[in-house]
């Protein structure tokens, strides 16, 4: 079962109310019941054990300092006897295949070995019904999928009980047998995915549609009538929305061949039509401007050739005999880009900010910042920014350390906070609002030393749709402002849609960049999800907005 | 196994105590009376750990607490004892009590020297460390605590206390030479290690003391923590 | 890499280094002290541990001489008088007790070396669950969040250097109040955080009944023999000790240092208690010494030699 809705809405909420040890304080009314019995009659054993929980962050859910600690630490608490210990231990490790890292030292984990470790911890009481809190937000792509391959496996092949929240529904709707939409505390869908597509497709300007599947979104994109659509025609995956895109072009194709030559429609003719039709797409673009994606309805400069900030065969490590996180890496910023690099788990990203804000020092190479240019870095987490009890002192601190004199600090900080829609948390501790709202304080505090390189590090992390939409929406008014924007991000959706340039970072180096069009359809795997689908059809188009701009033409055309 | 550890651990206990005790007596050798002495002071605060109810969050709060100080010690390593422990120790102890200050100071020391090495020094550091964060927890309701100048001056006492505590186990290797020219001696030569500790203790102590009870105060507020 | 005496039950270990700070703290004597010394080192060196000795033996080695030195200048007793310093005896048997004192000393400081290679915190801590399990929790809890908050310093180091709080630059006045403020923010963020670790404990159970300790240490058969050999090799030495040998007397004057045959069945009893790891550690280099010239073809020594070790990790 999933869950899903907008930040705020009271998913987290409800899973704690289904795990009772956990329960919120505050005034409860109706009956939750497990197995027919209200969840505050079960014994403690029982509640603790049969309904297992996972949380987001996967630091903070991890009580011990090894990994079979941590692992024997909810054994322990039942109070079982070694022997049993053992043998669920060994199943466990088994499973998860954790045997290698059984004596490791929690901190040597990476994220998504953490968080497997975490659900492996709550599996050994052998819950009936686990609850998972947007286990994934935290982890990058890779580690998230194979997470979510493992309760997929849990699912099917132990039949344990799985209820999820999650912003990352490419994935995982596909796999559930039920949706859940909850908003403003309030229960506003409850069906199958695919239910839950039609229902969507019907109300053509919902909100719900950002959690779709793009494979469904592009289906109620293209197809007016889907609210009525067959269920099994629906597609969720890359792979049934490919093969319902060639169904539609088998039929397009048929009648293109029916009227030419009223020939069988064989293969041939279609590709013959497809590659027509990516020519077109292209001419239809070209003279305007180099080709971005959705670049037509954003009002942002097109960036100019002014260099901001060039890195010369910069070399980074961190210790004496450590490897060499970058490489003799080029790459230059210009004036009102938005430069998004994209690259693995530990390619160097973040070192590669940290090093392009002059946080790091490169032993090799230089780093060059344009005559009276300044940047600002934004890390992934908000809270390493934070040292005062209100947000007013915090913004009030950063304005002097950036040198404003008073009144013109002021007036700085109410734009901002007008911009960043902070007005009213103005007296509030900065750990007490929300995760986007302190993202937006730390933003706000970086924006206060004016900086004309805006350096982002992962900045849609566990975002919802809406939430990203916003960033980008405030990223774009903050480049019309001619402020250049570098952000590292496994995003591939996000970049494809807003960025109007992209590079590949590898093995210390840029390997690939170039406009998002070029730098997405040259790749196979690294794209978007909409790429993958029309890329027989249409390979330039990254986007939603991509095809259904070129979508008509290739309809009129057939 | 399982049901005679208890009285088997009691029955140990006593057996080293009796040897202690005969080996201070007979031979006044005092290093292993000196231990036990110290196990018996610590040991009822641990027991009362042990029996008092605790809930998770309160536990988790004195491991980041203890776990704080430790992390403190380690990037003032190369200043002799320039070490924030203290501090943190006393403001642990002014918002939370004299129980999870001793906790605090002692699992703090222990877990540190993981980091600085282990060695007869540990008992006495916990013991040392233990005891600010006790007496900082009776102290804390007195008039002159709660102002800030009541504050730095038990710092700065703790400080020589500190020192002297920890110049006990070395003392008692010289039973027969013990006289007060010999502990002038030994806390004369200290006594610039222990001014600096007592320095720095104040220093911190008036950096930290705003922020961080604020901090925890509010924390303690926030989630009606180890309310005495 | 644990292998030989670091690999047996930390029971074992426990015991053995107990009983060598017990028979460094009773047996006031020399020649023990000495093979106590000795024994440790030679084990030290076995275990490939030398380095760290060496750069701990400065500091030790300064702590103790000073004991030897303040010793007699500071007490009179004795009837030997070697020569006056300032107007004060110095007597031949205080200086033989401050030399037999740095001895100790000594002794406690290369056993702490020792035990801190061999019983590290988390085995300590898993003998010490049974009869203090919720100081054993709290314990292991903030050795796993050391390491983690250090990092999380680093962090905040570096981010807050862009709000200009750097603990590396300024006088040094600022640079401690600046380096407050980063424990500062570690501490706020790490006690929010603890909040959702507390939460996760609570989720899996913690509290509902008493805590079951899982141990990854099995008593095996050599464990045992282990235990029972330091048994009676370390009784034998404390039934002597309490019949009063083994204790060299110095005041008034020393006593001539005469072995019967009481000594020498002590001293041997006490050469085998502190000599036991020893001989395991030294079975086992010479094992493995022999192994890799023999048994293995050199194309596969490589592999077969990690497989094997990994089937002795505990």
């Amino acid at each position: 079962m999933v869950l899903l809705g907008p930040s705020g809405g009271g998913k987290t909420t409800l899973l704690r109310h289904l795990k009772r040890e956990l329960a919120p304080v505050g005034k409860v009314s109706g009956m939750i019941a497990y197995k027919g019995r209200p969840l505050s009659d079960l014994p403690a054993e029982l509640a603790a054990g049969e309904i297992g929980m996972v949380f987001q962050n996967p630091d903070a859910q991890i009580v011990m300092d090894t990994v079979w600690h941590e692992l024997a630490f909810s054994m322990e608490n039942m109070g079982y006897p070694p022997a049993v210990m053992r043998s669920r231990l060994a199943e466990i490790a088994g499973l998860f295949g954790l045997e290698p890292l059984l004596y490791r030292p929690i901190h040597e984990l990476s994220g998504g070995q953490k968080q497997l470790l975490n659900l492996a911890s709550v599996l050994l009481l052998q819950p009936k019904l686990l609850l998972l809190d947007e286990p994934t937000s935290q982890l990058d792509p890779v580690a998230a999928r194979e997470f979510i391959q493992t309760l997929h496996r849990l699912n099917e092949e132990l039949s344990v009980t799985v209820i999820i929240s999650e912003h990352r529904l490419e994935e995982v709707l596909p796999l559930a047998d039920r949706v859940l939409l909850l908003e403003e505390g309030e229960l506003r869908f409850q069906g199958t995915p695919r239910d839950f597509v039609r229902q969507a497709g019907k109300e053509p300007d919902s909100t719900h549609r950002a959690y779709l599947p793009t494979a469904s979104r592009l289906f109620l994109a293209l197809q007016p009538d889907a609210g009525s659509a067959p269920m099994e025609s629906i597609p969720l995956t890359v792979r049934e929305g490919k093969r319902w895109l060639h169904s539609l072009d088998g039929i397009a194709a048929g009648k293109d061949t029916n009227a030419a030559s009223g020939g069988d429609g064989s293969a041939v003719h279609t590709s013959r039509t497809l590659a027509g039709t990516a020519e077109g797409f292209r001419a239809h673009e070209d003279p305007a401007s180099p080709l971005s994606p959705a670049g037509a309805s954003r009002t942002v400069p097109a960036p100019s050739n002014e260099l901001l900030l060039g890195c010369r065969e910069v070399t980074f490590r961190y210790t004496k005999d450590g490897v060499e996180v970058l490489k003799k890496l080029s790459l230059s910023l210009y004036r009102g880009e938005l430069l998004a690099i994209m690259g693995g788990n530990g390619a160097g990203k973040s070192t590669l900010l940290h090093v392009m804000n002059g946080l790091l020092k490169p032993q090799r190479g230089r780093v060059t910042l344009g005559k009276g240019i300044t940047s600002g870095f934004l890390a992934q987490n908000p809270l390493l920014y934070f040292s005062y009890d209100t947000v007013q002192e915090e913004l009030k601190q950063m304005a002097e350390y950036a040198g404003l004199p008073g009144e013109r600090a002021e007036r700085e900080i109410s734009r901002l906070l007008e911009i960043f829609q902070l007005e009213n948390l103005l007296l509030s501790h900065p750990h007490d609002i929300s995760g986007g709202q302190q993202q937006k304080l730390a933003l706000a505090m970086v924006m206060l030393l004016s900086p004309d390189i805006l350096l982002l590090d992962e900045p849609t992390k566990g975002l919802d749709p809406g939430a990203k939409e916003r960033l980008a929406a405030l990223l774009g008014d903050l480049r019309s402002r001619g402020v250049s924007i570098v952000l590292v991000t496994h995003d591939v959706e996000f970049a494809a849609r807003y960025a109007s340039r992209c590079a590949m970072l590898f093995d210390g180096g840029i390997t690939s960049e170039g406009a998002p069009a070029e730098f997405f359809s040259s790749n196979y795997f690294y794209t978007t999800v909409v790429n993958r689908m029309v890329r027989d059809l249409l390979p330039q188009a990254l986007t939603i907005e991509d095809v259904m701009k070129t979508w008509p033409v290739f309809a009129s055309r057939s | 196994m399982a049901r005679f550890r208890f009285p088997l651990l009691i029955a140990l206990g006593l057996f080293v105590a009796g040897l202690a005790l005969t080996s201070a007596l007979k031979d006044r050798h005092y290093m292993l009376l000196s231990l036990v002495l110290l196990a018996v002071t610590l040991l009822p605060l641990f027991l009362r750990l042990e029996r008092r109810p605790l809930e998770s969050r309160e536990l988790v709060l004195l491991a980041v607490l203890s776990a704080v100080a430790a992390v403190s010690r380690i990037p003032f390593a190369a200043l002799p004892s320039v070490k924030p422990v203290s501090a943190i120790v006393i403001l642990s102890a002014y918002v939370f009590g004299a129980e999870a200050g001793f906790i605090i100071g002692a699992v703090a020391a222990l877990v540190s020297n993981i980091y600085f090495g282990q060695g007869p020094w540990t008992p006495w550091q916990m013991f040392a460390w233990g005891m600010v964060g006790l007496t900082a927890g009776w102290l804390r309701n007195t008039w002159w605590m709660k102002k800030k100048g009541g504050m730095l001056a038990f710092g700065f006492v703790w400080g020589f206390l500190f020192g002297w505590i920890m110049n006990i186990w070395y003392l008692i290797s010289l039973p027969d030479a013990f006289s007060w020219g010999l502990v002038a001696t030994a806390y004369a030569s200290s006594f610039y290690l222990d001014l600096a500790h007592a320095l720095s203790n104040v220093f911190f102590l008036a950096v930290l003391a705003g922020g961080w009870t604020k901090v925890l105060k509010r924390f303690r507020k926030k989630y009606g923590l180890l309310q005495e | 890499m644990s292998s030989g005496f670091r690999s047996m039950h930390p029971s074992v270990a426990m015991v053995y280094y107990a009983g060598l700070l017990l028979f460094a703290a009773l047996l006031f004597h020399p020649l023990f002290l000495a093979t106590e010394i000795a024994g440790l080192t030679f084990l030290l060196v076995l275990q490939g541990q030398g380095r760290g000795l060496l750069r701990g033996l400065p500091f030790y080695l300064l702590m103790a001489v000073s004991v030897a030195v303040l010793n007699p200048l500071f007490s009179h007793r004795g009837a030997h008088i070697l020569f006056y310093f300032m107007d004060q005896p110095i007597t031949l048997e205080a200086v033989l007790y401050g030399l037999m004192m740095m001895l100790v000393l000594l002794t406690v400081f290369i056993l702490f070396i020792s035990y801190n290679y061999t019983v590290t915190t988390d085995k300590f801590m898993y003998l010490f669950a049974a009869a203090a399990p919720r100081t054993t929790l709290l314990t292991l809890m903030t050795m796993r969040f050391v390491p983690l908050f250090q990092r999380r310093l680093r962090q905040i180091t570096l981010i807050q250097r862009i709000r200009g709080v750097d603990a590396g630059k300024g006088s040094l006045r600022s640079r401690m109040r600046d380096g407050m403020t980063l424990l500062k923010v570690l501490l706020t963020w790490s006690l929010e955080e603890a909040l959702q670790t507390a939460d996760s404990m609570k989720a899996r159970g913690y509290g509902i009944r008493k805590r079951s300790v899982y141990g990854i240490y099995k008593l095996d058969l050599q464990d045992k023999a282990m235990l029972l050999l330091f048994t009676v090799s370390g009784w034998i030495p404390l039934f002597f000790w309490m019949k009063g040998y083994g204790v060299l007397d110095i005041y008034p004057r020393m006593k001539p240092m005469h072995l019967g045959w009481a000594d020498a069945a002590m001293y041997a009893s006490f050469c085998v208690f502190v000599l036991t790891p020893l001989a395991l550690e030294g079975k086992e280099k010479w094992l493995w010494r022999s192994s890799r010239h023999s048994s293995y073809p050199s194309a596969t020594l490589k592999k077969t030699g990690t497989r094997f070790m990994s089937s002795h990790l505990r």
